[in-house]
């Protein structure tokens, strides 16, 4: 099912890209170039993107075309809030404390990933965060995407020493928007301190939305991540915890209801390289119609990283006949004392309570929205934000509505 | 309650080194090493092959040559010279034998020492043994009295001979010469192997055995396996696999395919212990070899394998379940222990209706090994009610090994169930304590934990093979407490 | 019997015997008692051999030996038997082929010959019915989704099957009920004789209304601070363990 558009390196993407707000080293701009010359453009042969297609990006127009407001939802109104419309920072948002847009440090490529080599590049938005309070403050990042555009941030996130931060990354596109949205995010977590991410992917139905998260613990660290994609074209996320220090919690959690063509893919890898860590991930999603969801969860657990608890799990509802589901937790443990477990289950909703339901008085159709609810409601518990928790809630109810 | 114990085991327990380590000393008939047409003219004119087997091997010699190999598994190795191996070795007395009295007294120790003497076993268990030395299968017993229910079970090239319609209408239709580069260096160069066809409705009253054995230096074992079981049958298959020491590593590239026909079931058991190498990881076997079975409607195949041996481990016993309600089992048991390699696990393709399949894999990684689950669960479009369930744990011996666990779940059907879970954990320091205070060493201590945590799996296989099984254990782990 | 002399003992830095002593002979049963922390189940632990404690100071003699020189298995091949407080699950492995294969071990460890199998049965079946263990219980894996009961007679049963020397109990009684309490204390009564001797390590005096102990320790804060009879027991079981506390401070 090879796309008729084949072709093998970056070239036409390149060619709808818009010259990088950062100010880039000669050495740092030839890096990511050689990595996307040298680089194919992904296809299935490529286990990571074994079963995502993305040729469709090749055929975005990225022209900046359409304008219509989108209904701007706001998550936390007691946030400290930037916003980014259509992937260029609104200049009114930007005297924030903690909050640097203006460029000092010269960013480079750390990763070997192309699309990161491509935000680098045709980058339209940078934007540091720094979180050095006791005080549990939120900042919230909010992206409208009206155009069809193409919307490169690249975002760095530093909670210091003992400081607790939470961020929420609010993406929001127009009804029909077909933008490329492409966002490196940058982590650092240093010592005792605790940060909080959480990321609502509410996007266009063409759009594309390619994200990856860099994350760096240090010394008894906590860090939280709770993705939530609730619509869009394609979705793919790559979630990477570097789990360097000692004593660290690690929680990832992601809900997700997919329908129409939309596929979702979350990769997640947490990285144990040290000794008594926990980590737990939980991901669950509905999936409906023509969509596909993707779920891809490494554990790894490096030599002498004893005393390793890691739990992983992944659980998927498929409504549909035309619906599929991929799912690929996996386990990688090169230490002995660790206890390490991860589950995957696919399956439909149970008939025997669908019909319990029914013989209450509940119609099929509310029947089912309930039981689906109580499903991510496992997912939504961890949530400790209370404005997340009932956007993302509410966002499900209107999933069923339409 | 069970009819063996470890104990049993205490005598082997003083064999450190591998048991199966000796070379018999029989004449063999090797020819050139070296892979070209002409070595594949020269397999198949020895083995007086009909033209059509003869087109099939330089087919697939031609599909072999276009493949790449593959790198994909979680497996680091020196790729084999595929020109430094010889394909063809047997030993010179290929004369089938009308009573074992007139079996070579050598060949007769050969098998004494892999502990299946035949006599024995035809008076104590009546398992029917297909013995294959290298590439030609030199004895079979037990034939007379299967050929009277019409089950025909004989070497490969017996079967060549005298059932050419048989092997030509099932050969390849389960593993293709194009499946994988594998697959296809075996369908141009294998030797032998066994051939079994139960009819309809039969039900095989003996386990079918077949030992493999890799004995000259420098070959490579090549053999498929055919096992067919007609509409309503069942039958038992048995496969033990042993090779002698060696420094150089050799290769053994298998291919196994089962039909199961409508409402047969295929029991197929395997206990693997090829040389696995030395502690410094010299040596072995490179063990990569692809098995996978049909499955029509209502029938079932079940795989069990107890893997102990080789270097390099790479091989994924596969059930295509395409009838509705078909069956399809894994059961698994990997010892990897010092520098052993494995990445074994299992396919489960749902195409029919209601078919289901259960997976149990248990992984013990000791030493500096690596052992690796892989495994996919394919539900289809059409697999309405399909179901799934896996569970694949993994045992960690020392801090220096690696368990890992990749399991593949894809799914397009809404009314199918799956289920995997998967646990990794080091083994139970109570559980050790707890037997040593009852008066256990730690050794016996293990290899009676390990033998309850494989239960499951050990359960499956027929109870001399799960003898066998559980005693091998013992030995692959021995001296392996981080 | 068995002596311990002046044990101290640390676990991860933390002194939690300060210097116990400790004699029982052939044909007696003590009973140690003592508030939560005292260490009574690391005495327990000492004595079996379990490697996570160090011990930095004193000796323990159990007929003859120095145990503390033995791994866990020689102890019990000597005749030492710790029914523990919690034991353990080990799924796959069924009751009998684990008595079995510690019988023969410690057959073994004296020059004896294996036990044969219809001499191991006719033992099964004698020595489950002293626990009324259920015969289908000896066939199940050890301990694995056994009740808290179950499990407590099962240890019995080992014990009656092994024909320890020293039988040390460590909190045998807890959480069972009146029933379970009667018939693991009946077992323990039925295979005490003149030549053994039983350490019933327990928080409650309830246990020891069926295990007549011949002398009752109180330990507290790592050490013995008083010995006494079953009497002890009842002051105890009355008052709690504040008095002892206060008189240990005031001596």
């Amino acid at each position: 099912m090879e796309d008729v558009l084949t072709q093998t390196k970056f070239d036409i993407l390149r060619t709808r890209l818009t010259q990088t707000v950062l100010p880039l080293t000669e050495k740092a701009k030839e890096k990511a170039q050689a990595l996307l010359e040298y680089s194919d453009f992904p296809t299935r042969r490529n286990e990571a993107w074994k079963y995502t297609n993305v040729n469709g990006l090749n055929k975005l127009l990225l022209d900046d075309s359409g304008s219509k407001s989108t209904e701007l939802s706001i998550i936390s109104k007691n946030a400290q809030r930037v916003h980014v419309v259509n992937g260029h920072i609104a200049k009114d948002q930007t005297a924030l404390p903690g909050v640097k847009t203006s460029w000092n440090l010269l960013p480079e490529l750390a990763s070997e990933e192309p699309f990161d080599a491509l935000n680098l590049l045709y980058c339209t938005a940078a934007i540091e965060l720094n979180f050095d309070d006791v005080e549990n403050k939120t900042i919230e990042l909010v992206f409208e995407n009206t155009c069809n555009s193409a919307i490169s941030p690249r975002l760095f996130i530093n909670c210091k020493k003992g400081a607790k931060g939470t961020v929420i990354l609010n993406f929001q596109g127009a009804q029909d928007n077909a933008s490329f949205i492409n966002v490196s995010t940058y982590v650092e977590v240093e010592e005792n301190a605790n940060l909080s991410i959480h990321k609502i992917q509410k996007n266009g139905t063409n759009a594309f939305d390619l994200q990856r998260e860099y994350v760096n613990q240090a010394d008894n660290s906590t860090f939280t991540m709770n993705t939530f994609p609730l619509s869009g074209r394609m979705t793919r996320n790559d979630l990477i915890i570097n789990v360097n220090g000692n004593n660290c919690e690690t929680f990832m959690n992601g809900a997700y209801t997919l329908k129409g063509k939309s596929h979702c893919d979350n990769h997640t890898t947490v990285d144990h390289k040290v000794a008594h860590c926990y980590s737990k991930e939980l991901y669950k999603g509905v999936i409906d119609d023509r969509a596909t969801n993707v779920f891809n969860g490494k554990v790894f657990v490096r030599k002498d990283a004893q005393k390793i608890n890691a739990f992983q799990s992944n659980a998927n509802i498929l409504l549909s006949d035309t619906g599929t589901v991929n799912s690929k937790p996996e386990l990688e443990i090169y230490a002995d004392d660790v206890k390490c477990s991860h589950g995957s289950t696919t399956g439909q909703l149970d008939e025997e309570a669908v019909f319990y339901l029914r013989s209450r008085g509940l119609s099929e159709k509310s029947a089912k929205e309930l039981l689906v609810k109580a499903f991510l409601g496992e997912v939504l518990e961890e949530v400790e934000h209370d404005d997340v928790r009932s956007y993302v809630e509410e966002q499900i109810e209107l999933h069923f509505l339409a | 309650m069970a009819q063996y114990t470890e104990n049993e085991l205490a005598k082997d327990l003083d064999k450190q080194d591998y048991k199966f380590g000796f070379v018999t000393d029989v004449e063999t008939d090797k020819i050139p090493e070296g892979l070209n047409e002409d070595i594949i003219r020269l397999i198949s004119s020895k083995k007086n092959e009909p033209s059509w087997l003869l087109e099939y091997r330089l087919k697939s010699f031609e599909i072999w040559k276009s493949m790449a190999e593959p790198n994909w598994a979680h497996v680091r190795y020196k790729k084999p010279d595929f020109q430094k191996i010889i394909y063809y070795a047997a030993p010179t007395q290929t004369k089938k034998y009308e009573s074992w009295d007139d079996v070579d007294p050598e060949m007769k120790e050969t098998m004494a020492k892999l502990g299946i003497s035949l006599e024995e076993q035809k008076k104590l268990t009546g398992v029917a043994v297909d013995f294959v030395m290298d590439s030609v299968s030199v004895a079979t017993s037990f034939k007379s009295k299967l050929k009277e229910l019409g089950i025909i079970f004989c070497s490969f090239s017996e079967a060549v001979q005298e059932y050419p319609e048989l092997v030509k209408e099932h050969m390849g239709t389960v593993v293709p010469n194009t499946d994988n580069f594998y697959a296809a260096l075996n369908s141009a160069v294998f030797t032998d192997g066994s051939f079994c066809y139960i009819p309809k409705g039969v039900r095989c009253p003996m386990e079918l055995s077949t030992y493999f054995r890799i004995n000259a230096g420098g070959t490579g074992q090549f053999e498929r396996t055919l096992v067919i079981a007609d509409e309503g049958s069942y039958v038992s298959y048995l496969e033990g696999c042993t090779a002698p020491q060696r420094d150089e590593n050799q290769l053994h590239a298998a291919v196994v395919e089962l039909k199961a026909m409508n409402d047969a079931e295929i029991k197929y058991s395997t206990v693997q212990n090829w040389y696995p190498g030395d502690e410094n990881g010299l040596g072995g076997i490179f063990n990569f070899v692809t098995k996978r079975g049909i499955c029509e409607t209502n029938a079932k195949i079940s795989w069990t394998q107890v893997e102990t041996g080789s270097a390099v481990t790479w091989k994924y016993p596969s059930c295509i379940l395409k009838g509705d309600g078909s069956i399809g089992e894994f059961y698994s048991v990997a010892v990897t222990n010092n520098y052993q390699q494995a990445d074994t696990g299992t396919k489960m393709i749902h195409l029919g209706k209601r078919t289901k399949s259960t997976i149990i894999s248990k992984g013990i990684s000791a030493g500096n090994s690596e052992n690796s689950y892989r495994g996919l669960v394919q539900i289809q479009k059409n697999a309405h009610g399909a179901r799934n369930f896996s569970q694949c744990d993994s045992l960690l011996m020392t801090d220096h090994c690696g368990a890992h666990t990749f399991p593949y779940i894809e799914c397009k059907n809404p009314s199918a169930q799956i289920e995997h879970e998967a646990t990794t954990s080091k083994i139970g320091e109570d559980q050790l304590f707890y037997c040593k205070q009852r008066g256990i060493s730690e050794e016996k201590a293990i290899s009676l934990i390990v033998n309850g945590y494989c239960k499951e799996v050990l359960n499956q296989l027929p109870m001399e093979f799960a003898v066998e099984a559980q005693k091998l254990l013992a030995i692959s782990l021995e001296g392996s407490v981080g | 019997m068995i002596e311990i002399k002046n044990l101290h003992a640390k676990i991860e830095g933390k002194e939690i015997l300060k210097g116990l002593n400790l004699k029982v002979n052939a044909g007696e049963v003590h009973a140690i008692m003592g508030p939560n922390g005292a260490g009574k189940s690391t005495l327990a632990s000492i004595l079996a051999g379990r490697e996570e404690y160090e011990i930095t100071e004193g000796e323990v003699t159990f007929e003859g030996s120095d145990l503390l020189e033995l791994s866990t298995e020689e102890r019990a091949h000597l005749g030492l038997f710790l029914a523990f407080q919690y034991p353990v699950e080990i799924p796959g492995v069924s009751n009998v082929n684990f008595l079995r294969t510690a019988i023969n071990e410690i057959r073994d460890a004296k020059g004896e010959d294996p036990i044969s199998a219809k001499d191991f049965m006719a033992m099964v079946r004698e020595k489950s019915k002293i626990v009324e263990l259920d015969s289908s219980l000896a066939s199940r894996s050890v301990n694995e989704g056994f009740s808290g009961g179950e499990k407590k007679r099962n240890e019995i049963f080992q014990m009656a099957m092994l024909n320890p020397k020293l039988a040390v109990l460590d909190e045998t009684d807890s959480g069972l009920d009146i029933d379970a309490l009667r018939i693991v204390a009946k077992g323990v009564n039925t295979l005490k004789s003149a030549n053994n001797a039983t350490i019933v390590i327990t928080h409650y005096q309830r246990l020891l209304d069926y295990i007549v102990p011949d002398f009752v320790h109180v330990l507290y804060d790592g050490r013995i601070v008083k010995t006494g009879n079953k009497e002890l027991a009842l002051k105890l079981e009355e008052k709690g363990y504040d008095w002892i506390k206060e008189e240990t401070q005031v001596g």
